[in-house]
């Protein structure tokens, strides 16, 4: 794939920033600092990174409850989504949104939510309001494979094709609905095929290549650009840890988890540069240190920020008409 | 600088954790992102990772410490930098020495059996009833602690703080008691063993029923001439397990598959036929041997069981009554019992329920009669043997009961 040196240094980095971001919250969230759930993304940066790296800065997107990787994916600052974990008022949602609820208009991210199959509805209404509007924008919607079987789907890629919305659908297939396996929950290997009965085109990705990823999501997000609708993204990539937080995985043999970790899309997208000259140990170094700073920056940033007044609990929640 | 190991809030609603093992010892080398120990929550046991990578401290927080979320039960050290300090809440010790070594550590299989098995209710109300849980022995599968056990301890233990702590003249201590009064009974070895060997039983050999009805009519008639004999000869009473044993005996010995065990992954067919016949005792249950039944006259059966039931009743049983079954037969009949499952009596693969025997109407050749009858229900361990094979012995057994006089003159 032709891309240019920056680009493939600005992809490296997001993919880092998640991750030492993620790694952070997750030691934070063990000392007790951070209030509700961790469902971490790890293991499955290169599908957010892939996909927003192809995105132009006005398009969309919405995330999931696994979704601190779109957000930062998107262009969000670690600051400010730390403080937003940590329920502090300089979160980007003064703190009411929290790990799963994470929005920002101004960044393009409609938002994160905790119901599964939740944001394919809006994301593809979005789309739909672009149409209308002519603006020339794209949405990238981001679900599990676990919600490929809510009826949300089926309704949205439906009209979604028939309409021809500029949308993206992207299928983060951890393998994993929680605890119920993917395997046991919709009976194809290629999850893609579904694609066929809505008349759309449809990719089985390696999620953990963020170059495969990039060059799929660019064509797609073409494609739904230039008015010939939506595609189905099918971004393989597994689970590296559990459900959320403190999930034992019972359900789960240590070989497959093994699996995941010898996949590491960051590990290998690290070894991809160095071993093709395009970085050398000295810029990744550089990089590495300076997300370093950053994570612990966004950090301090959120412990010492205040938290909300709580009088202002009930404002920002309903919009009331003039 | 030591990294702090803490024990961690796993999940927004845990507030406190134990711990059930380290999987490292003290000095090991551990990286980042390794599984360190084990930690039991309200909600589950988990692999807790190693903070960060460099040696384990020599101050870690002994197995069984229960401390809440957040508290620091180590340090993880620099190579040669000495171990901080490590102060528990409640002056809780610490281990100092070089912990025990574990061979079974990240092996992961054999740690589960350490686990202390608490159901989540039970755990709960002994929290609420500030019971300490290492005091009791569950009584649940595998020894998982019921919530029957916490709230019999709790009742045990009640009686001598109650009366210190009740307000003077109190005529209602009971009412410092939060939950209803429970008799406690010491159960004998014989009682502790069945319940052993039950659930051993029903745990792992999948269990099938079959049930048949027996026209009895035959046995009943050969009963009353052999009771008629008997007191002429001073025999004894022959009764209808004496019968049933006799007959079982000649049925096991064309059907072999039925006289088996099943034992890693191996059918082991039994050379003699030694029927186990169950009976309640004063202590509880027990099933003393009619070893090699198939040789035995249906009247040496009788004498054998006369005489077991008897030394049973008395515990004058020897060790040699009791062993090397192979079939069991249980009669609830003189109960007025109709119909039972039993549990198989391990290793054995089968036991012969046995209902009572009673008038019922039957068809024969198209009328309706009455006829003594029995319900017989087989429960059978499926590993052994399968629903036909285990039918067809029914089938002979049904036959010899209706039968009884032609397997009489074929041995006798």
């Amino acid at each position: 794939m032709k891309l240019n040196k920056g680009k493939f240094s600005e992809i490296f980095e997001s993919l880092l920033r998640i991750r030492r971001f993620e790694e952070k919250a997750i030691d934070i969230f063990s000392a007790g600092k951070i209030p509700g759930f961790i469902h971490s993304y790890i293991g499955e940066e290169a599908i957010a990174v892939g996909v927003c790296s192809a995105l132009e800065p006005t398009d969309q997107i919405t995330g999931t409850h696994r979704g601190h990787g779109h957000c930062l994916a998107k262009g969000m600052k670690m600051d400010r989504m730390m403080a937003e974990l940590y329920g502090k008022a300089t979160g980007y949602n003064k703190g009411k949104g929290g790990s799963m609820h994470i929005a920002d208009f101004s960044m393009g991210v409609l938002g994160c939510n905790g119901i599964v199959a939740g944001g394919i509805g809006m994301a593809t209404g979005a789309a739909w309001g672009h149409q209308i509007l002519k603006n020339n924008r794209v949405v990238a919607c981001f679900f599990g494979d676990g919600a490929m079987n809510r009826g949300t789907f089926h309704e949205s890629v439906n009209v979604a094709s028939i309409w021809s919305l500029p949308i993206v659908y992207v299928v983060e297939a951890n393998g994993w609905g929680i605890s119920c396996s993917t395997e046991d929950s919709i009976h194809i290997t290629d999850l893609s095929e579904r694609a066929k009965s809505y008349g759309i085109p449809g990719v089985n990705l390696d999620g953990c290549d963020v170059l495969a990823v990039h060059e799929a999501a660019q064509a797609a997000i073409a494609r739904a650009r230039s008015g010939q609708g939506p595609s189905l993204l099918i971004c393989n990539a597994l689970r590296m840890r559990g459900h959320e937080e403190g999930d034992p995985q019972k359900y789960r043999s240590k070989k497959d988890i093994q699996k995941a970790k010898d996949n590491d899309p960051v590990t290998r997208f690290r070894s991809y540069l160095l071993e093709n000259e395009i970085l050398s140990k000295e810029e990744v170094k550089e990089i590495e240190d300076r997300i370093e700073i950053d994570v612990n920056a966004a950090v301090q940033f959120a412990d010492e920020s205040p938290y909300p007044d709580p009088v202002e609990a009930m404002a920002d929640m309903f919009v009331v008409e003039d | 600088m030591a990294i702090k190991i803490l024990l961690p809030k796993v999940s927004f609603v845990v507030t406190e954790g134990k711990i059930i093992e380290w999987l490292k010892k003290t000095g090991d080398p551990v990286s980042k992102g390794e599984p360190l120990l084990v930690v039991e929550t309200e909600k589950a046991a988990i692999e807790i990772e190693s903070p960060g990578s460099g040696f384990l401290g020599s101050e870690l927080a002994p197995v069984g410490t229960v401390v809440p979320v957040t508290t620091t039960i180590g340090y993880i050290v620099a190579e040669g930098e000495q171990s901080p300090k490590l102060v528990l809440p409640s002056e809780q010790p610490i281990i100092t020495a070089p912990i025990k070594n574990h061979p079974e550590a990240n092996q992961g299989k054999t740690t589960e059996d350490k686990w202390m098995k608490v159901s989540p209710l039970a755990r709960r109300t002994a929290k609420e009833l500030g019971v300490d849980l290492t005091k009791i022995n569950g009584t649940g599968p595998n020894g998982r602690i019921l919530q029957e056990d916490i709230l019999a301890f709790a009742a045990g233990q009640d009686q001598v703080p109650l009366s210190d702590s009740s307000p003077v003249g109190s005529t209602l201590p009971s009412q410092a008691v939060t939950h209803d009064p429970v008799e406690i009974h010491e159960i004998s070895t014989l009682q502790r063993i069945t319940a052993e060997r039950m659930t051993m039983s029903f745990g792992t050999a999948p269990h099938f029923y079959l049930n048949v009805q027996v026209d009895m009519s035959q046995a009943f008639v050969m009963r009353e001439a052999y009771l008629l004999e008997g007191k002429a000869k001073a025999g004894g009473r022959l009764s209808f397990t004496d019968i049933l044993i006799f007959a079982v005996s000649r049925a096991l010995k064309d059907h072999p598959a039925l006289n088996a065990k099943f034992e890693n992954d191996k059918h082991y067919r039994f050379q003699n036929v030694n029927i186990c016949l169950a009976i309640d005792t004063p202590l509880g249950l027990i099933a003393p041997v009619f070893h090699q039944a198939d040789r035995l006259s249906i009247i040496e059966i009788h004498h054998r069981r006369v005489d077991l039931v008897e030394r049973a009743q008395n515990n004058q049983l020897a060790p040699e009554d009791l062993v090397n079954g192979t079939f069991t037969i249980s009669n609830l009949g003189m109960f007025g019992i109709d119909s039972f499952h039993a549990i198989v009596n391990p290793p054995q693969a089968a036991i012969l329920a046995i209902g009572q025997i009673a008038k019922r109407p039957v068809v024969v050749n198209d009328i309706l009669e009455l006829r003594p009858t029995l319900w017989l229900s087989l429960s059978v361990d499926h590993r052994v043997v399968d629903g036909a094979v285990a039918a067809r012995f029914l089938k002979t057994l049904t036959v010899i009961l209706e039968n009884p006089y032609k397997t009489l003159m074929k041995q006798d």
